[in-house]
């Protein structure tokens, strides 16, 4: 006889408490929901539509230039995005394959039916989730504020109060959202979606500083309505690169993409609508990324051109619906199908949701700590675009990171803080955190100034180890990761190590498997790093004159591990440099900066620096000199003011 | 908070109107007690007519007074000036006025130390207003006014514009190249840019020997065998036009200096003990002092007895090229006739320094010499001055070079990235830095990204 569980009194409160909730079921609530239960905690979902978690609001890929970064560093560890993607690809392309290892990305077309789906089905089947349809009308709070306020749960749209010692904020673009079609306007945060109004209002009254971003889509059309035949096709690579290196989804078919461009007539009919939209006459206030212009931004800024690319996509194998990449528009729908069908291929094409831009709230991230925290109230979390990010991956990227700390928290652990020189969540985090945002923050690689360490081939050697610590990393991952590590580990020893002499048995042979001359003894790190080396042809020169063990130990890896041996020896000239400029780094990185210091009590800044180091609150020395605003003279100041109170305070140990 | 400063900002002496200048939170509510016909309300930046008493009543002035609210004044802070009826003493009464009322006395160049904390003048411009305050001379003058107009500070700015020009099309190439426009580099017109900012980089490190010995002086040594004529040249030298009285002692008396001016510029002379085979320990360290002055120094007068047969010591000549200077050999007591073969020394003056015979020559050649030396930086063009400027640079220019030799020899973009950007940093030690950000809004602006 199974007992029941204690019911729901007429009050509605929840009779069991969560350790967490999470508002939110998109990219970044869905990392941050599998996160906290993976890591032990009773944590409930609360999604506006249960059928909408995981969905991709815009266009139907994930990855990209540093944001395949973000997958995989998700991914290393034990965060779901790339499984998922990895589950619903139907494209992959590796973008500036022809660069170097550190710049290259991993990107995928994915049928965005399946990403839904399969997200949705992983979350369900993870243990201590529960997930429920509700909205969240009112944040449950105690203490006094400016003091000691924290939250202790949420009350939702149908009255229930559920109780939780973190909360973690997901709520996208539906903070008092608001679409533009042309001059019409309506509420939602997505278009044919609600909105999140009292959440909004909740967030005002906690005194925040909130700021307004806009994002823009394109119309979808109708792919029985275009010439295919008229359009270039771009076909993804074979064989593809996937995201996950632990998850070997079975793959969908595979379909290309095709490329089109829009002509002076497109211009024209354009230019001729600009006093219907919404962005030039000022209908719309909130700032846009400009990375992702409009159509009708670029053909007013950028006059100039006479064409602009634009990427038809597949949204999925069973699905008529395209995406057209690059044509993002506010533009009213008459205008839309008119520029529309200027196009070659596309005369009789039929708009099948019309593109649209959405204006929403944000919270200014400077509020948050490097925990993604709201320092205001204890065990808020906030993650994803409500922070002023655009981007899937960015915003699974800061659910993780949300998710994992508000774990720890629960624990009664210290916080987690990504660095900088760890990877590309450090980066997003820290950017956000200490400086701001006033765009939709995308990544780039040219925001990570350890670019050369920070590879998307190496990001399980960086982070998994980290992610089994945390609980996220499942045992039998952490064991393949080992031994991959130790493999690549003995190889890249076996390569600096063995130093081969220039007998003539082994001169021959080096010629013979395409290494080059042998002049003198050398190592075979030496010889890997000539041109066109290869660690097959090193294994196929040791077979050959008789070093069969060490043979053995190249001829082991995998072709990922092989790839990692090289990078690491091909680069290591630059790798050591950025090593040592690392090092540098954390030398104020791990100077902190106690939570109580009195900047209003710090003589000798100026006032910029000090209101500045006020709003920030930074962790470290590091950090306060990364602000916008904080001179050196001020950091000269501060480092000056640590030194004083640390050799005034009596050392705990010692006293 | 800081406290409010006070200090009379017009040259001593008399003129027609003196400025005392008050700076600091509290600014306004000094001057206030003294001025109290001033309006409730005022506009900053706008000149008031004011009686100023002291605190006792007593009428001082009848003066202008502008208030300048921070952070749009000199120092950042709350300005205000007291534009009184000039001279000395009335100057002086005012300020003790103001200090009465609640400012302090400022030190010198504490305006300026402000002004730098405030972030209103970059490090060159704050070290050109100290460099002002302490110049010994007028070619030390004329560089520390350049740099206060930011020249050094442009001349840098200049190679960071075409550093952030190289580093932008480098890193559009590398996160844009997927977007609408592929972007290709165009790794030879990358190139010539990064080698026009060596080119300019390296005209700046070549500016830094004459900034130097034109701020902190030409460092000019005595040298020659004992009883050649050194102390009566260094006597001669310093009676003409004697400068700053700064007697240096070395920590014995073996090395001493002092500053005069040769036509403007200020050279630091250094009077030396005699060269020889010392036999005793003392007279050993001072030999030792002589030939650690002689590496030091940037031009060398070797004094020679041209009535000594063994005037033309080996030793000496032995100092002479290990100190790496320029010499100009002056023979000396050629009222005696001479008794050495001088052919092989180059030039070379003949005087009678006792009798004065050949000093105009001796002069001239002194002052062509010092003044070709720092020409460099009393002509157009910004100057380094400093070690700092000259390390900084220095190590931009490696990092450029090593970033030039990557695109050469056609690595992939971010191997070149990465040392445009230490470049960029280096640089930005002289000036200020420049952002991720100030990259992306490079990008931003001059292309069309985006899909």
């Amino acid at each position: 006889m199974v007992q029941p569980l204690p019911a729901m009194g007429p009050d509605l409160r929840y009779p069991q408490p969560f350790d967490a909730v999470v508002i939110g079921g998109g990219h970044a609530g869905c990392e941050a929901a599998h996160a906290l239960a993976r890591m032990g905690c009773r944590t409930l979902m609360l999604t506006m539509s249960i059928d909408t978690i995981g969905h991709m609001s815009c266009n139907p890929a994930i990855g990209g230039l540093a944001k395949g970064h973000l997958v995989k560093e998700i991914d290393a560890l034990g965060g779901i995005m790339g499984r998922v993607a990895d589950a619903a690809a139907i494209q992959y392309r590796r973008l500036n394959a022809s660069k170097g290892p550190a710049v290259r990305g991993t990107r995928a077309q994915a049928d965005m039916r399946v990403y839904r789906q399969r997200m949705a089905q992983l979350l369900m089947d993870t243990p201590n989730l529960t997930i429920k349809q509700d909205t969240v009308e009112d944040l449950l709070v105690e203490g006094t504020p400016g003091r000691d306020l924290r939250v202790t749960g949420v009350l939702t749209g149908l009255g229930v109060r559920y109780q939780a010692a973190c909360v973690v904020v997901t709520t996208g673009t539906f903070l008092r959202g608001r679409c533009h079609v042309g001059l019409n306007s309506f509420q939602g945060g997505r278009a044919g979606d609600g909105v999140s109004m009292g959440l909004s209002a909740v967030l005002s009254s906690l005194d925040l500083q909130m700021g307004r971003l806009k994002t823009g889509t394109p119309p979808r059309l109708d792919g029985n309505t275009i010439d295919w035949d008229r359009f270039e096709v771009q076909p993804g690579d074979d064989p593809p690169h996937r995201f996950s290196f632990y998850w070997d989804e079975p793959m969908l078919p595979q379909l290309p993409c095709h490329l089109a461009y829009t002509n002076p007539h497109t211009h024209d009919a354009i230019r001729a609508a600009t006093d219907r939209s919404p962005m030039f006459t000022g209908v719309i206030e909130g700032v846009g990324p400009r990375y992702c212009p409009s159509i009708e931004d670029k053909v007013v800024r950028f006059a100039d051109k006479n064409q602009h690319l634009i990427f038809l996509e597949p949204q999925g194998l069973d699905t008529r619906e395209v995406y057209p990449n690059g044509l993002s528009t506010s533009l009213p729908l008459d205008v839309q199908y008119a520029f529309l069908r200027t196009i070659p291929g596309l005369e009789r094409v039929e708009i099948m949701r019309a593109g649209y831009a959405v204006e929403y709230d944000f919270v200014n991230p400077i509020q948050l700590s490097p925990a993604l925290e709201l320092r205001a109230v204890a065990g808020l979390f906030l993650a994803g675009q409500i922070n002023g990010t655009s981007g899937y991956e960015e915003a699974a990227a800061q659910g993780l990171i949300a998710g994992v700390n508000a774990a720890l928290k629960v624990r009664g652990a210290e916080p987690l803080t990504f660095g900088r020189d760890q990877g590309y969540l450090g980066v997003l985090v820290d950017d956000l955190v200490t400086c701001g945002t006033e765009e939709p923050y995308r990544m780039f690689t040219s925001r990570a100034e350890f670019r050369l360490l920070l590879r998307e081939d190496n990001a399980d050697l960086r982070l998994s180890q980290l992610g089994y610590d945390l609980g996220l990393l499942p045992p039998e991952h952490y064991a393949r990761f080992v031994a991959k590590r130790d493999r690549i580990q003995r190889a890249r020893d076996l390569l600096t190590t063995l130093r081969i002499n220039h007998a003539d048995p082994h001169v021959e042979a080096a010629e013979a498997h395409g290494l080059g001359r042998l002049r003198g003894p050398t190592t075979l790190d030496e010889l890997l790093r000539r041109p066109q080396v290869s660690v097959s042809m090193i294994y196929g020169f040791l077979s050959s004159i008789g070093y069969g063990d060490a043979a053995d130990l190249l001829h082991n890896l995998t072709p990922a591990e092989a790839e990692q041996v090289e990078i690491q020896c091909l680069y290591a000239g630059y790798i050591d440099r950025q090593d040592e400029q690392a090092r540098r780094f954390r030398e104020l990185e791990d100077l902190p900066i106690p939570d109580d210091l009195d900047y209003a009590a710090l003589p000798g800044i100026s006032f910029e620096a000090r209101q500045k180091l006020t709003a920030t609150r930074p962790v470290s020395v590091g950090q306060a000199q990364r602000i916008p605003g904080v001179t050196p003279a001020a950091i000269s100041a501060l480092l000056v003011h640590l030194e004083a109170r640390r050799s005034a305070t009596p050392d705990p140990l010692t006293a | 908070m800081r406290d409010t400063i006070a200090a009379i900002a017009t040259p001593p002496g008399s003129g027609g109107v003196g400025i005392v200048r008050v700076s600091g939170t509290g600014a306004l509510g000094v001057v206030r007690r003294l001025a109290p016909g001033l309006p409730a309300r005022l506009t900053s930046h706008q000149l008031r007519r004011a009686r100023v008493c002291d605190l006792r009543g007593e009428v001082l002035d009848d003066a202008l007074i502008v208030w300048m609210q921070g952070p749009r004044s000199y120092t950042g802070e709350d300005v205000v000036e007291i534009q009184g009826h000039g001279g000395a003493a009335q100057m002086a009464r005012l300020l003790g006025a103001v200090c009465e009322a609640g400012a302090r006395l400022a030190a010198p160049g504490e305006f300026t130390q402000r002004a730098f904390l405030h972030g209103r003048l970059d490090l060159t411009q704050a070290e050109a207003v100290a460099d002002l305050i302490y110049a010994s001379s007028e070619a030390a003058l004329r560089v520390a006014r350049r740099h206060l107009e930011g020249e050094l500070g442009a001349a840098i700015q200049a190679i960071q514009g075409g550093l952030i020009t190289a580093l932008m099309l480098t890193e559009a190439a590398i996160d844009f190249s997927a977007e609408e426009h592929v972007y290709q580099l165009d790794h030879a017109g990358l190139i010539a840019r990064v080698e026009r900012e060596i080119a300019a980089v390296e005209g700046l490190l070549g500016t830094w020997e004459a900034g130097r010995q034109a701020r902190e002086g030409v460092r000019v040594v005595i040298l020659g065998r004992p009883n050649a004529g050194k102390s009566t040249l260094f006597n001669l030298l310093c009676g003409q036009e004697r400068a700053i009285v700064t007697e240096v002692a070395g920590t014995t008396r073996d090395v001493l200096e002092e500053v005069i001016l040769v036509r403007g510029v200020a050279v630091r002379l250094a009077d030396t003990a005699g060269l020889r085979e010392a036999t005793d320990r003392v007279e050993r360290i001072g030999v030792e002092r002589a030939a650690a002055a002689a590496r030091g120094a940037d031009l060398i007068l070797w004094v020679i007895d041209g009535s000594d047969p063994e005037g033309l010591d080996g030793e000496v000549q032995a100092h002479l090229r290990a100190s790496g200077a320029e010499v100009l050999a002056v023979v000396n007591k050629a009222d005696r006739g001479c008794a050495l073969a001088l052919e092989g020394l180059g030039e070379q003056l003949h005087v009678s320094l006792a009798s004065r015979q050949g000093e105009a020559a001796l002069l001239d050649a002194l002052a062509t010499r010092v003044l070709a030396r720092t020409a460099a930086a009393q002509g157009e063009g910004a100057v380094i001055t400093r070690q700092r400027h000259r390390d900084a640079l220095a190590r931009a220019l490696e990092a450029m070079c090593r970033a030039r030799d990557a695109a050469e020899a056609g690595l992939s973009h971010e191997f070149i990235a990465l040392d445009l950007r230490l470049a960029l940093e280096a640089t930005g030690e002289v000036v200020g830095r420049v952002s991720a950000d100030d990259i992306l809004n490079r990008i931003f602006a001059d292309f069309c990204v985006g899909k």
